[in-house]
């Protein structure tokens, strides 16, 4: 498999600035989290990538080819290449359509459908997300929650993707069914070699799944780097502040530790705050962060932080 | 949070049997089972079957005048005889035979025009709210503009150049309803095009035709049906307006409508000219409604067959 890898600076104008700037890459087989606040931008970032919305600027690449400029029929054939799974399972299967035809539908616009076997597709699709096929004729609302995203999956799948936007694929489901959808997930990575990029705020379980991790914060990446660099020795004060506020399953050591509560909301993303835009939340924060924006500089390696006073912290550690 | 649970099927194992299928034959039997739409089936079948065959329905021409016969009171009351079982007008004409005839012009008019601005409004209400943006405004502002023209004027207008008659009515009417079918589908459609299920088919690629066709036009169906139910019963008493003035249908030949009105005036005296053909508007107003209230329930594969009950 060739890398397949993803470039894309943009700037959401003069509006909203649900995402500025923000620059990722995924290869093949690979996961990368993307985390982040509610309204810090991270579908915006997804859906921009599948080019369900228009970048307002900055360019994204998509296996060497640049795809934020083409029009709708140049873009067809790419789309069949990246698929989007979507966080609520209940909105994203249309209520009136059987669970075949709901698979079927990708293979039918793409013409695909008699070359791919048909009805014998859709059950083999069933069967990869662990339904069978006597789930095609029913309805959507006849499954659970976790059956349904199933077959959200299942469809995601149907023209053999090689980039899924996981959109907060769990966070609607009950804790364990989330890790059934999981360890499915991290199942079909191996066996297709997809490249992910999972969207989450749970960061257990981007903990869990993810190779590489980047950490938004109104519309920027805060800090990135591998999944250990970022959980091991976080440089960003932002996520110094999400991790503290992971539960500890020990509830003798949950004193101990040092836990860093943020003061405030999240600012307008309309008037996003000068320089560093976490500066109004940062206990570090002094003149310099307000005149200067801070950049990720990752001198070493991959792992980088935007901020003038990064410092590493492993923030599991155990007291 | 450990995820180290095996891979298991636990959610993925099929439901119980039992649990509703939603095949066509159960369908049928879920129709069957629902009063409200077995009712509204029958009368309107029995209204169908009358007007289709009323020359073999009614017992007397509905124009024929006898006027040795005239004002006879329903077959119950005093005066009353079996010959005119609801009686007869002040010309004599037999008032069951016309209400018999005038179930051919009242149905008629009453679906044609419901088709008519259905047709409109539907096609108008799905571009301007699926392309939203200018061509939204465009069409909403024609509609705006369209509602500000005064029913009666227009119809006035349409008598004048086309000349009166059940065809011109028609299409008067078919032409001023479907500003309300345009307004309610573009609301849904605003709504049913953000909905995940929409953003998965344009991820897709799938053309704009056919997510219109396959993704909004199922999901709104339900409320024009709603809408389109509750127009017909106004279509058919509209004609009666616009009979009134003289523009719809022409006298001799019976409406419904065009009965009320003209009975309006002796409900002292006579007052089963009007009631009667009022009663049955009525009858096949609330079948329709049942009708379509009950299809509507049934036609959503959410509602069960316990749910989709009367």
């Amino acid at each position: 498999m060739e890398g397949l890898t993803k470039h894309f600076p943009m700037g959401h104008g003069e509006f909203v600035h649900a995402v500025d700037d923000v620059s990722l890459s995924v290869s093949a087989g690979e996961t990368l989290g993307l985390v982040g606040e509610t309204g810090s931008g991270k579908s915006t970032v997804g859906r921009t990538i599948l080019r369900l919305y228009e970048p307002t600027a900055g360019k994204i690449f998509f296996l060497g080819q640049e795809i934020s400029q083409l029009k709708d029929r140049a873009l067809f054939p790419i789309r069949r290449q990246m698929q989007m799974v979507f966080q609520d399972p209940y909105a994203s299967l249309n209520p009136r359509m059987t669970v075949r035809e709901i698979i079927a539908e990708p293979l039918e616009v793409h013409g695909l459908f008699h070359e791919e076997g048909g009805g014998r597709r859709v059950d083999e699709l069933l069967e990869i997300v662990g339904l069978n096929s006597e789930h095609a004729k029913r309805y959507p609302h006849e499954f659970s929650g976790g059956q349904r995203q199933r077959v959200g999956i299942a469809r995601a799948l149907a023209l053999r993707p090689r980039l899924l936007v996981l959109d907060e694929p769990v966070s609607a489901l009950d804790v364990s069914i989330q890790a059934q959808i999981v360890n499915l997930l991290e199942q079909l990575q191996d066996e297709f070699n997809l490249a992910y990029l999972f969207i989450a705020h749970d960061l257990a379980v981007i903990r869990h799944i993810c190779d590489r991790v980047a950490v938004m914060y109104l519309g920027q990446i805060v800090e990135t780097g591998t999944r250990d660099e970022v959980y091991r020795e976080t440089a960003h004060p932002y996520t110094q502040a999400l991790l503290s506020a992971v539960p500890i399953p020990e509830p003798e050591l949950r004193d101990e530790r040092a836990r860093i509560v943020l003061q405030g909301d999240l600012p307008s993303p309309i008037h996003p705050p000068s320089g560093c835009r976490f500066r109004t939340r940062c206990w570090k924060a002094d003149e310099r962060c307000a005149v200067e924006e801070p950049r990720i500089v990752t001198p070493l390696g991959t792992h980088g932080a935007a901020c003038h006073y990064a410092e590493s912290r492993d923030m599991l550690a155990r007291p | 949070m450990t995820i180290d649970t095996p891979p298991t099927l636990e959610d993925g194992q099929a439901p119980p049997a039992t649990v509703s299928r939603t095949g066509s034959r159960s369908k049928m039997r879920q129709f069957r089972r629902n009063f409200g739409a077995m009712f509204g089936l029958t009368v309107i079948v029995v209204v169908c079957l009358m007007a289709l065959f009323a020359p073999w329905v009614a017992p007397y021409d509905p124009t024929a005048q006898v006027l040795l016969n005239r004002n006879r009171p329903p077959f119950w009351m005093d005066g009353g005889t079996f010959d005119h079982v609801l009686g007869t007008d002040q010309l004599g004409r037999d008032l069951f035979s016309r209400i018999v005839y005038g179930a051919r012009i009242s149905l008629f008019v009453g679906i044609a025009t419901v088709l008519i601005q259905t047709s409109i409004g539907v096609t108008v209400g799905l571009i301007a709210g699926y392309r939203r943006g200018w061509v939204d405004t465009l069409f909403m502002r024609i509609a705006d503009v369209w509602l500000a023209i005064p029913f009666l004027v227009l119809a006035i207008a349409v008598a004048v150049i086309l000349g009166p008659g059940v065809m011109n009515t028609v299409l008067v009417l078919g032409l001023v309803g479907w500003v309300t079918y345009a307004r309610v589908v573009r609301a849904e459609v605003l709504t049913v095009r953000e909905r995940d299920y929409v953003l998965a088919a344009r991820s897709i690629g799938t053309p704009a035709l056919r997510i219109v066709r396959q993704h909004i036009v199922p999901n709104v169906m339900a409320s024009v049906l709603v809408v389109g139910t509750l127009q017909i019963s106004r279509m058919i008493i509209a004609e009666a307006s616009l009979s009134f003035l003289g523009l719809g249908v022409q006298p001799p030949n019976p409406a419904w409508g065009s009965m009320i009105s003209e009975g309006r005036d002796r409900l002292g005296q006579q007052w089963w000219l009007a009631t009667m053909p009022g009663l049955a508007l009525m009858l096949t107003t609330l079948g329709i409604n049942l009708l379509g209230d009950s299809m509507r329930d049934i036609l959503d594969p959410k509602l069960g067959p316990k749910e989709g009950g009367a």
